[in-house]
């Protein structure tokens, strides 16, 4: 019987699991029904994905999310001292000053945070393809070095998964594009993900890839390109109706879905409406939102973003010896 | 041919007629089992698609009721209640059954908790959005408020 190997971005903020069938790739659908897994772990009640996802708000001291930032790295790494600042959840020194993380006085490793990540990425796997599935390949930003990568294998096997490759993401995004079949290139991958952003420059000839140069912003997502359309609709509201959304829970998640929705919507549309009625209140009455959120305009919004953007592209150019061109 | 070579020969003419006959039947047997088994796939997976289909519109329609219930609870309109009452039928004979967790303990598997408020620890306080399941599966989960007991 041949196992089918599954592949498994092993993301920041999203991860995703994928198999070949009749020669392309197939994305498995979540026990959840979706196709990307939130990479948030409760190791304590042992909830994975959307799951742990649900009860964040409620227990946020447990509840670990962006572990791959700590991946393979020590306590004094600036990446660490970053998440330190910005985490409800506690970062510890583990051995040899490894950054981990502790939940009630236990201490994990990113590797057996991540290990719970992939086991659920394992077990969906085989309840979709109704067999067992033992090999995979999992992938890693270029930039991560040995004891990252050794960390993620580690996480796979943790996670009873063999580990055939550990794969950098760019390669393949690259071999995805099928780059690789056009002969001797030289090609920029800008990936601009959920929560983090990675450009590097690959040179691909006969088969083999190398990577130039790497460069990013390791805190720069598209939750971040979210985070200026709800605001903008938020002072918005504020400044017709005198009401501020942000305190109101429910209506700033109906906000922050609208936004994340019509982001969407406008990379094929040149314009979307927001409409949120009974938004809330005031004096007892009714309040509803409707705005329109044309490109232009969100492209306006989101311009100082893009801009972070160049310097490193430039620098990783210029790293890789590559001249730009206008 | 004389007649004893004749009988000998029709007679391994029919042994290896036989040997055929009993791996055919093992074939065919196997072909039908073969064929039996694709047909449960199909019919599984074709199960499946429909459920995805159902499932996929079946959100979409009860993210829509979500705006409905709302201004049901500004208006308190007996004709909304009406439009509201036909509509959650509809989605019922379709197999929705409604996620209704008030005061219940929170469960991940069936609710989403957005905001913590005073009140029992773990028990959900108020339900902002009703949540869906469709055949026992989650289509939507409920979002609620959930207790903590906070220092005041």
């Amino acid at each position: 019987m041949s196992n089918k190997i599954i592949g498994i971005d092993l993301g920041t903020t999203n991860s995703c699991v994928a198999v070949m069938e009749g020669g392309s790739p197939k994305v498995i659908i979540s026990s959840e029904g979706r196709n990307t897994i939130p990479s948030i772990v409760e190791p304590v009640k042992k909830l994975v994905g959307d799951l742990a996802k649900r009860q964040m708000v409620l227990n946020s001291k447990n509840t670990i999310y962006s572990v791959k930032r700590l991946m393979g790295r020590r306590m004094d790494d600036p990446e660490v001292k970053k998440s330190q600042a910005a985490s409800p959840y506690k970062i510890v020194a583990g051995k040899d000053n490894t950054a981990c993380v502790e939940i009630d006085g236990k201490v994990y490793t990113p590797q057996e945070i991540s290990a719970m990540i992939l086991q659920k990425c394992k077990a969906d796997a085989e309840k979709y393809l109704g067999e067992k599935v033992t090999d995979a390949v999992i992938t890693v930003p270029a930039y991560f070095d040995d004891s990252q990568r050794q960390a993620t294998k580690q996480a796979g096997e943790i996670a009873g998964l063999n580990v055939q490759r550990i794969v950098n993401e760019p390669t393949a995004a690259a071999l995805a594009y099928g780059l690789d079949k056009k002969g001797n290139e030289l090609v920029a991958v800008y990936d601009l993900g959920g929560g983090t952003f990675d450009i590097s420059i690959l040179e691909i000839g006969g088969g083999i890839f190398e990577v130039k140069s790497t460069n990013g912003d390791t805190f720069l997502g598209g939750d971040d390109f979210d985070q200026k359309i709800i605001t903008w609709i938020s002072d918005d509201f504020q400044k017709q109706n005198g009401v501020d959304l942000s305190k109101d829970p429910q209506a700033l998640q109906r906000v922050r879905e609208a936004a994340e929705k019509a982001k969407i919507e406008l990379s094929s549309a040149a314009e979307t409406e927001i409409n949120l009625p009974f938004i809330t209140q005031k004096d007892g009455q009714p309040l509803h939102l409707t705005k329109k959120l044309t490109r232009s305009e969100l492209e306006k919004l989101v311009d100082d973003l893009i801009q972070k953007t160049i310097g490193p592209v430039e620098k990783s150019l210029k790293d890789a010896g590559v001249s730009k061109r206008y | 041919m004389p007649k004893n070579q004749k009988v000998k020969h029709i007679s391994s003419n029919n042994t290896e007629l036989l040997e055929k006959i009993t791996s055919l039947e093992e074939r065919l047997a196997r072909s039908l089992a073969d064929y039996s088994n694709l047909e449960k796939r199909i019919d599984s997976q074709r199960q499946l698609f429909i459920t995805l289909a159902t499932t996929s519109i079946l959100s979409k329609m009860v993210e829509v009721l979500d705006n409905f219930y709302l201004a049901q609870n500004h208006l308190n309109d007996p004709g909304l209640k009406m439009a509201i009452d036909k509509f959650d039928s509809v989605l019922k004979t379709e197999g929705l059954e409604e996620i209704n967790p008030l005061g219940l303990e929170f469960d991940p598997h069936s609710m989403e908790c957005i905001e913590t408020v005073e009140g029992k620890e773990n028990f959900v306080i108020e339900v902002k959005k009703l949540g869906y399941k469709l055949n026992g599966h989650v289509v939507r989960p409920a979002q609620v408020s959930v207790g903590k007991n906070l220092p005041n």
